[in-house]
């Protein structure tokens, strides 16, 4: 398979009051180019992180990446300068985030806005060209009268239309990637359907690849081509969204799979996964999920599992499998 | 905005007396009825008449005139200190806001020292030592009052800059100095855009004491401060050299200060 992006052993720790927090141990993960990863786990599993990694946008004084390799068209993002890091955000990889209103700048127009980020990346193009390229921005992530709505404010915009707005900024330099962060959470239901339509339709049009994180794993089903679920700070299976949904293997994915609701099961009680989702700062021995997992065994207690493959492009971290 | 502002009537005033004063100082050569600076000594410390307005002073010149020219004086540096300081003071409390660590810890160690000096006494030693004119006056206003308005800036911009927006700033790949100032700034704006306004009611007043005291503007220019000090000997003769300077200031300062409250009411909705 060839490869867009590559994540490699990533690791990130958050420093609290003295504190070293783990958020990510470890994470391996491929995207091709033109494919839609799905990363889904709860909440505090350090998805959020593996997104802001990518970037290099983790707060500096709250943490740091402090191992592995984010390979990009096989140069290591970490060891990029400043310039090259520019040239990466943005340009190559877009970010859009879960609340589309703070993640604009209040003082300026939405259109003004997008210029902004189309002209940091072609320096060379006119006013009047920048101007175009944004309106076309906006056309493309479908907003109604784009040509007034250039000139509105955030406060002024629906959340749908912010997030479209925030979709437009990222994808105005055609990146190759982009990773939206819980891009829906924040909408309401028939509002996140259009966005995740928008967005498979622009992965179509512009041949992007997409890392989709959400809590949500129905989303992940309709449009991931491959999913990772995470845990406690690592991913414990991966697979292509047939293999994933048809035959999950890792205890906490089928806990997940139970607990999602659908339409035949409105009304009836969800099985939840029991227990506490860990701290990372407080992270059970062994296996991180042993405390909650029903086919626990005697050494799940001691050890970690390691990452096994066990059908071809099936991922899981579990003992159950390993022989 | 606008109209929240203009909605207090006080503000509004001041904003139209300082514009008053604006064309006033512009217009000077034209407003004027006598040379400011021309001696007529058969005419010395004569009341307000319709030959000269104001009345005169102990060595004939027209009182009204030389308060118009003043206006220049006081404006001039009233906007240029002020702008000095902010210019100062934005950079300094931006950086050192934004980069936090050793670079803040210096600037605001500097920021404590300089608050501890009474900054009147330091600009009167500063003056002493430079000689006094109108450009030292202000070079020293504008160097002494930056200190505010640099911990304005980095308390603003301590807020402003964990905001989610200024992520997405960086994530489109824009630059640490377009960062702050592109897009950080311009949300601290507005707090700045009061204590300027109120600086400059400040600077306007220190002048005008430098003035008095022989170590601003020196005559035969004319300053609101330095009719004062003519006023002050002839005090109980002629009313009017002490009077009508004394009011010209006490109008300017406080129309800036009316002003500067009726922004402050404006963007600040918590008063
Ligand atoms: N700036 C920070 N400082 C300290 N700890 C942090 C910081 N950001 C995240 N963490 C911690 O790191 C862990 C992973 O956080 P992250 O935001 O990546 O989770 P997430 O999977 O995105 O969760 P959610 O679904 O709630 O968004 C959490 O335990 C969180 O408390
Ligand atoms: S390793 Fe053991 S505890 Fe962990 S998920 Fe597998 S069976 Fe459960
Ligand atoms: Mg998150």
């Amino acid at each position: 398979m060839e490869k867009l992006l590559e994540i490699k052993n990533l690791q990130v720790e958050y420093y609290k009051h003295g504190q070293v927090i783990p958020a990510v141990r470890g994470v391996d993960l491929n995207i091709a180019p033109g494919e839609i990863v799905g990363v889904a786990g709860e909440s505090g599993c350090g998805k959020s992180t593996v997104a802001l990694s990518l970037m290099r946008l983790i707060p500096e004084k709250q943490g740091k990446i402090t191992g592995g390799k984010i390979l990009f068209e096989n140069e290591n993002i970490l060891d990029m300068n400043d310039e090259e890091m520019r040239q990466v955000r943005g340009g190559k990889i877009g970010i859009v985030f879960q609340e589309a209103f703070s993640s604009l700048n209040p003082v300026f127009t939405i259109g003004d806005q997008i210029k902004e980020a189309i002209q940091l990346h072609n320096p060379d193009f006119s006013n009047k060209k920048s101007r175009t390229k944004t309106l076309e921005a906006l056309q493309r992530v479908n907003i109604p009268n784009f040509e007034e709505r250039y000139h509105a404010f955030p406060h002024q915009l629906s959340g749908g239309m912010q997030q479209r707005a925030m979709i437009a900024m990222s994808l105005s330099c055609n990146p190759q990637i982009l990773i939206a962060d819980e891009p829906t959470t924040a909408l309401d239901v028939t509002i996140q359907a259009q966005i995740l339509d928008l967005l498979l339709k622009v992965r179509k049009e512009m041949n992007m690849a997409i890392l989709l994180i959400t809590h949500n794993l129905a989303v992940v089903s309709q449009v991931a081509d491959r999913v990772a679920i995470m845990y406690a700070g690592q991913i414990v299976e991966m697979a292509s969204n047939e293999q994933l949904f048809s035959n999950p293997l890792h205890p906490y994915t089928v806990g997940l799979l139970n607990s999602v609701p659908d339409v035949n099961t409105q009304g009836k009680k969800l099985a939840q996964i029991a227990g506490q989702i860990p701290e990372p700062e407080n992270l059970p021995k062994g296996c991180p999920f042993h405390p909650r997992c029903p086919d626990v065994m005697d050494k799940c207690k001691t050890l970690a599992p390691e990452t096994l493959e066990w059908e071809k492009g099936h991922f899981v971290r579990c003992f159950k499998y390993s022989v | 905005m606008w109209q929240r502002f203009s909605s207090n009537k006080l503000a509004l005033s001041g904003m139209v007396v300082i514009a008053f004063l604006v064309i006033i100082a512009i217009f000077a050569p034209r407003v004027v009825t006598h040379d400011p600076t021309e001696q007529n000594i058969a005419d010395y410390l004569q009341g307000p008449s319709a030959k000269h307005y104001l009345g005169t002073d102990d060595l004939g010149r027209d009182v009204f005139s030389r308060i118009v020219y003043g206006t220049r004086i006081s404006l001039s540096v009233g906007f240029i200190a002020v702008g000095i300081a902010v210019f100062i003071g934005v950079f300094l409390g931006a950086f050192a806001g934004f980069y936090g660590g050793w670079i803040d810890s210096l600037i605001m160690r500097f920021v404590d020292i300089m608050f501890c000096f009474p900054t009147f006494f330091l600009i009167l030693m500063i003056i002493a030592v430079l000689g006094p004119n109108i450009y030292n006056v202000m070079a020293v206003i504008g160097l002494t009052s930056w200190p505010g308005i640099a911990r304005l800036v980095r308390g603003e911009i301590l807020s402003v800059k964990e905001r989610e927006f200024v992520y997405a700033a960086k994530a489109i790949g824009a630059s640490d100095l377009r960062i702050i100032f592109r897009h950080i700034l311009p949300n601290a704006l507005a707090p700045v855009l009061v204590t300027a306004t109120l600086g400059i009611a400040d600077a306007i007043l220190v002048e005008s004491g430098l003035s008095f005291l022989g170590l601003g503007v020196q005559p035969p220019m004319a300053s609101w401060g330095n009719i004062l000090t003519t006023g002050k000997d002839y005090i109980e003769h002629a009313w009017w050299l002490t009077l009508f300077p004394g009011l010209a200031i006490l109008i300017t300062i406080l129309s800036y200060n009316l002003v500067g409250e009726g922004i402050r009411e404006v963007i600040d909705p918590k008063q």
